[in-house]
């Protein structure tokens, strides 16, 4: 009995890693490794630091356990060890994490760059941004340019951003872009805060009411992702779903101006021309 | 690290601490905390003022009212002189003279809440309040219209109207009330048919004004015409049609033009915030000394009243220190 | 007890609330005590039991909302049985989008405005600080009253809150513009407003708290009692108390502008020209993310006011049961100020993914990185402490045990989050949930449990049971973590927070079977806490009597009677050293009490060489 709790409190640990070793088999992990470049740098990110964890988490709980274990004698009339301390091994266990903890922060750095700053995103597609996608309770509003516009400059950009142009194409929920290249998107919302989750790329960037937040991401496979609403909206909150649907250029291409002629069929049928006129 | 294992009970303290009274302390303490109560505010308003391109600053726009800000910064930091001199007065046993500098720091703060009330009442004059502002020209133009509307007292009487109308539906009271109520009807709405022609001079303005609105993107440009007409331009004498209007119905009279103030809200939001906290400070500030002079002539009767005085006092510079940051924050910069 | 001759029978200077000398020194009943629960007593061991009482039945209301929101994850919109019949029998006992919002909503603002917060604080907090520092009561003893009956009016505004639109539905973050616009969703009109209304009273009440302690600590200590021969509970206390005077009026501060943005047209968080539900837009140009930086501003700091007092008292119950000085004292003193200090400056990383400037995200995981440090610092120095010791395995040990192992799962946790890159996938997951209650639920609450085990005996005079506490250790352990480690595979598998039905995401669906089996864990962890409360009750009246000192401690309290009467000591102690002397060589016994004086002449040649 005497040893029974170091044995507890040992137990429980193994479970979890046992749990955290199988889990990947039931599905319990990532639902795809990531399908974009830069969500793979931060799957790595993941390991690593959960290597670390781990050999930090088995560490102390072996030191955790041969302490409970050899020290749990209580024979009566014994005094315990009479120590205040060592100042040697203090500052070893200050240093060392200190040393890992500093590395992989100094590690993180260039990934985040890359995530957050405008200074890093690829030209190409600052330029040419692919749509603006502007959150509401409960849906996602997407505006694309008119197929094959080109914006001559950056205020042009903006001046899109804030006043539509009329031959802009418009869906909901569900965002199409070209795979195997950078896209960016203006993200924004219309009441309360949103956030733009795709899991399997990795992307999450909260819509911030009052702020137009350029997001850029790239699938590296064609196929179709979920979009998840991950902030708290409102009671439609859950139901916010959207879809991504990463496919060729062509493909790309071929949508949008399938989008850009049912749009403009139940307008004034004049439109269509100068629509397909630009569409060139 | 080693414990005082072979201490001797000889000369320890009779209690450890620092040498000030529990209750100076506590009042330290508090004022920290103060600080941090205020130290948001004031963030805040950095934050937005710094993220707010274009921020009000022209006093005859915004109202502030410097001569009358300093003054009261004079006034506060006299009234934090004779607290100083109240104190003083009670270490020298004199509480009669402190009770007298105490009521005189007393009237200084009551100075100081009425030249205030005067800023504010400048401020709801001139409607610099939070979310009363324009801050575009359409809004101007709206805002302009539903003035109007108030001084025609067009939209008052709709509301009487529907209220009797609806009195009248469920008809309790018998056919006598409900006769009653019918008169009324008929006179309102023939009072109605006037203000609709009143309202009629100053429709072709409101319609413009409507269909800019309704337009895919305002046109701010549109709208700024707009109101120059209406307003027309002092400077130049040009009379606007507002003049106009007033002229034929004198109803009108009363009605200004407002004039759009960019990040006018946020300004009056925090203007109102800072100021009006700290003016509750300065209220708090008066109970307490309006709990030393309640000791009346037992003022010094008991040790803790000097205590007392001597909170009260730190808290007072506290209000005028809040104060002395306010002031440039606020109306200078 | 030596004590008792060595005590300067003349010393009651400080006697703030003035009844006079303890001439008339008078231990209560447990009866008295009970009797005085109830009323509006300002001594500070009644004020400490009101609050425990207290914030114990809010545990209760708080887990079943937890329980709801459990259900709803185990059995999407379907009829809940118990529960779901007594509270929403309008919705057939289903629990509907909004309702799912409002409860986990509820169940935070319950499990830490009147949960964790006050039972440290205000629970342990006052029933601790002057018995363990020497002095005869805290130094504000009206103050102290107030801050607990400012408590009532907290709970009331939060009950009120329910008759709302269902109750406030913003998160207990409640971020703007969705708490900012009444017409924003349900639950964002009068419930949100009372939610508002009762953190501030929440806050003025903890504000009081406050600053008493630090008065207190800072000048009532008993002759001999250095800042430096403080129990690391009373070091934690302190710290914390600080911690709340410098953080808390900045929530205070922007809960009156959300209030104002509300009620007053203000506009500090609400930009122009938002619309919610066909509302007219906004006016005015406020800045959301603003409410965002004044919130984690006092709320990261407050989580280590959820933490740092359960850190103290750990640290005392290991030590006393491991009968062996606390390993590196000072160190544990400087981590636990490190950890306060640099709380102030990691806020950020609640926002990394907000759309705040890059830039800042940097230093922020730099920082949050940084503070597992004074944590390392602090865990290794508890493993130290039983290191070469005679640990006891008795109910508060066992619970103190746990709090290490569980604070470890949940600090490890925090660094991936601290990664900023990997934070971005794992922000608002279950990742995030697993974490906060491996540091909120397993580190604090089981602190809590140890510490209510610990110093039941000098709170009532009588011990706890041992067997039943062991029982309800045990089936709290294993059903904690049967409910929440699984939490970081679905965080792993991106099971996003806050949703009322997320298994309508195909890539989600295969997780409603884990989260049954969680659920059925929750609710056995609801019910073992039934046995806690009945022991916790039964032993008031039928546990074993015992004397001053019965765990063999050096702390100050144990030199007091159990339960201390009014004024707590017989007469003023003095102190001779710190409080972890266990196992010295000065005696025979493995214990000294800090007020036991030892003449040079008794002391044995190795004292001077000891250590
Ligand atoms: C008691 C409460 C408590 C405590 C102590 C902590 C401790 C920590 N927390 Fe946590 N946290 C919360 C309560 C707490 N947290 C809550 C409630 C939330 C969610 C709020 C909400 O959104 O609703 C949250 C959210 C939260 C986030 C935001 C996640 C997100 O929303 O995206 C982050 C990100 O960095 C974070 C990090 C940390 C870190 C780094 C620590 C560190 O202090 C942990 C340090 C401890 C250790 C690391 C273990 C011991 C150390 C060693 C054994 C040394 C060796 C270790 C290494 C070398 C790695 N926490
Ligand atoms: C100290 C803080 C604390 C504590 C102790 C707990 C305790 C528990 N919490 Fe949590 N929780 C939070 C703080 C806490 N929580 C916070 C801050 C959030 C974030 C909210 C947000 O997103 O805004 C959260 C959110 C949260 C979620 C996520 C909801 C979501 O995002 O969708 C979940 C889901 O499982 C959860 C579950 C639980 C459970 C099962 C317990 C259990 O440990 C409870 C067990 C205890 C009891 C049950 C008490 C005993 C009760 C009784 C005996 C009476 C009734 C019982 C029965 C009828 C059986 N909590
Ligand atoms: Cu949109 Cu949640
Ligand atoms: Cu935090």
């Amino acid at each position: 009995m005497r040893r029974f709790w170091a044995l507890f409190f040992l137990a429980w640990p193994i479970v979890a890693i046992g749990w955290s070793w199988m889990a990947p088999k039931y599905g319990w992990w990532f639902h795809l490794p990531a399908q974009s470049p830069l969500g793979q740098e931060i799957d790595n990110l993941f390991y690593l630091i959960l290597v670390i964890v781990t050999t930090v988490f088995v560490g102390t709980n072996l030191a955790l356990f041969y302490v409970l274990w050899k020290f749990s004698d209580t024979t009566p009339g014994q005094k315990g060890m009479f120590s205040h301390g060592s100042h040697i091994l203090e500052m070893v266990w200050t240093v060392t994490p200190a040393g890992v903890l500093l590395f992989i922060s100094l590690y993180q750095m260039d990934v985040w760059a890359r995530f957050r700053m405008v200074q890093t995103f690829d030209k190409q597609a600052l330029a040419h941004p692919l749509a603006e996608v502007t959150a509401r309770q409960f849906e996602w509003r997407i505006r694309y340019p008119a197929p094959g516009r080109n914006f001559k400059n950056k205020a042009e950009i903006d001046e899109w951003l804030k006043h539509p142009s009329p031959d802009d194409i418009y869906t909901v929920n569900d965002l199409h872009c070209p795979a195997n290249r950078p896209v960016l998107i203006h993200l924004r919302t219309e009441d309360v805060l949103h956030s733009f989750f795709i899991p399997d790329l990795r992307v999450k960037q909260d819509a911030v009411p009052g702020l137009v937040i350029p997001v850029w991401f790239e699938a590296s496979k064609r196929s179709q992702f979920d979009l998840i609403c991950a902030e708290l909206c409102g009671w439609g909150h859950y139901k916010m779903r959207g879809r991504i649907s990463a496919e060729s250029d062509a493909d790309f291409a071929k949508y949008l101006h399938e989008l850009a002629k049912h749009q403009a069929d139940d307008g004034v049928p004049a439109k269509v021309e100068t629509k397909e006129g630009e569409g060139q | 690290m080693t414990h005082a294992t072979t201490a001797t009970p000889a000369k320890t303290p009779l209690r450890m601490g620092v040498a000030i009274p529990n209750g100076k302390l506590g009042m330290w303490l508090f004022l920290g905390t103060e600080i941090m109560f205020f130290t948001a505010f004031i963030g805040t308003y950095i934050v937005v003022r710094m993220g707010s391109p274009g921020w009000p600053t022209d006093t005859n726009v915004t109202h502030i009212k410097i001569f009358w800000g300093g003054l009261n910064t004079f006034v506060l930091i006299l009234s934090s002189y004779f607290v100083v001199l109240a104190h003083e007065a009670m270490n020298m046993r004199k509480f009669m003279l402190a009770r007298s500098w105490v009521i005189a720091t007393l009237c200084l703060a009551c100075l100081f809440l009425s030249i205030k009330s005067y800023e504010y009442y400048g401020k709801f004059d001139h409607e610099i309040l939070p979310g009363r502002i324009p801050e575009t020209n359409q809004q101007a133009c709206e805002k302009l219209i539903r003035k109007l509307d108030l001084a025609t007292g067009y939209l008052a009487l709709e509301d009487r109207k529907v209220g009797i109308e609806r009195e009248l539906a469920d008809g309790k009271g018998g056919d006598a009330a409900a006769k009653a109520l019918r008169d009324q009807l008929t006179t309102i709405e023939a009072e109605l048919v006037k203000k609709k022609e009143i309202r009629a001079v100053f429709q072709p303005f409101a319609d413009e004004v409507a269909a800019n609105r309704a337009a895919t993107e305002p046109g701010e440009v549109k709208a700024a015409e707009l109101l120059h007409r209406v307003a027309g331009d002092e400077k130049k004498k040009i009379p606007g049609e507002l003049a106009g209007w007033q002229k034929t119905h004198k109803e009108l009279a009363s009605v200004t033009v407002p004039h759009p103030i960019l990040y006018g809200n946020l300004f009056a939001s925090t203007y109102f915030l800072m100021t009006g906290f700290h003016a509750i400070h300065v209220i708090v500030g008066m109970i307490l000394f309006g709990l030393v002079l309640a000791k009346g002539a037992k003022l010094g009767a008991s040790s803790d009243d000097a205590v007392i005085l001597e909170n009260a006092g730190l808290y007072w510079h506290f209000v005028d220190l809040v104060w002395i940051f306010l002031f440039p924050l606020v109306y200078i910069l | 007890m030596s004590t008792l001759d060595h005590a300067a029978h003349s010393a009651h200077d400080h006697d703030d609330h003035g009844h006079g000398g303890h001439g008339h020194y008078h231990q209560p009943s447990t009866w008295e005590i009970l009797k005085a629960l109830p009323t509006f007593s300002k001594d500070h061991k009644i004020i400490g039991l009101q609050f425990l009482m207290t914030t114990l039945i809010m545990l209760m209301v708080g887990g079943a909302l937890a329980l709801g929101v459990r259900w709803q994850l185990a059995f999407p919109f379907q009829r809940m049985p118990i529960l779901g019949d007594l509270l929403f029998r309008n919705q057939a006992g289903i629990i509907a989008p909004e309702t799912y919002t409002m409860l986990f909503t509820m169940h935070a603002t319950v499990m830490i405005f009147l949960v964790i917060i006050p039972i440290l604080a205000g629970a342990f907090g006052n029933f601790l600080i002057p018995l363990m520092i020497g002095a005869d009561d805290m130094a504000f003893p009206l103050l102290n009253a107030l801050s607990y009956w400012a408590m009532l009016p907290a709970i009331f505004f939060f009950g009120l809150s329910f008759f709302f639109g269902g109750g406030p539905a913003g998160g207990w973050t409640s971020y703007p513009t969705l708490s900012a616009l009444q017409a924003a969703a349900p639950g964002s009109g009068g419930a949100q407003t009372c939610w508002l209304i009762a953190v501030t009273l929440v806050g003025v009440s903890s504000m009081m708290g406050s600053v008493n302690y630090m008065t207190t600590i800072i000048n009532m200590r008993a002759p001999g009692m250095t800042l430096f021969r403080m129990p690391l509970t009373i070091w934690a206390m302190f710290i914390t108390a600080i911690l709340q005077a410098f953080a808390l009026p900045v929530l205070t501060a922007a809960g009156f502008m959300l209030l104002s943005d509300r009620s007053f047209g203000t506009c500090f968080f609400i930009p122009a020209g938002i619309v919610v539900n066909n509302a007219a837009p906004t006016v005015g140009g406020g800045q959301t993310l603003l409410w965002q930086h004044l919130f984690w501003f006092y709320s990261h700091p407050a989580v280590y006011i959820m933490l740092l007092p359960a850190m103290g008292m750990v640290s005392d119950i290991l030590a006393c049961m491991s009968r062996k000085p606390i390993f590196g004292y000072k160190p544990m003193v400087y981590s636990l100020a490190a950890i306060a200090g640099l709380g102030f400056i990691v806020w950020g990383h609640h926002m990394f993914t907000s759309g705040m400037n890059p830039a800042l995200g940097m230093s922020f995981m730099v920082s949050t990185m940084m503070i597992a440090l004074p944590s390392a610092v602090k865990t290794f120095n508890w493993i130290g402490t039983m290191w070469g010791g005679r640990i006891q395995f008795n109910v508060p040990m066992l619970n103190a045990v746990a709090f290490v192992s569980m604070f470890l799962v949940g600090g490890l946790s925090g660094i991936f989050m601290a990664a900023v890159p990997v934070d971005i996938y794992f922000h608002d997951t279950y990742f995030i949930v697993a974490h906060f209650h491996y540091v909120l639920f397993g580190s604090t609450l089981f602190g809590v449990f140890g510490g209510i085990v610990f110093w039941f005996p000098k709170m009532f005079g009588r011990m706890m049971n041992e067997t039943w506490g062991k029982i309800h250790f045990i089936i709290t352990f294993l059903a904690f973590n049967g409910t929440f480690f699984p939490m970081h595979l679905l965080g792993i598998a991106a099971f996003p927070r806050r949703l009322a039905d997320p298994y309508q995401y195909p890539s989600l669906e295969h997780l409603l079977s884990l989260n049954q089996f969680m659920t059925v864990c929750a609710i056995i962890m609801g019910l073992a806490q039934f046995i806690l409360l009945a022991n916790f009750f039964g032993s008031i009246f039928c546990g074993k009597k015992c004397g001053r000192n019965p765990w063999n401690a050096n702390g100050l309290e144990w030199s007091a009677p159990s339960p201390p009467g009014h004024g707590n000591f017989e007469s003023l102690p003095i102190v001779y050293r710190g409080p972890y002397e266990y196992s010295s060589p000065l005696t025979e016994n493995d214990f000294i009490l800090q007020t036991e004086y030892i003449p040079k002449s008794a002391i044995p040649k190795i004292a001077s060489t000891g250590h």
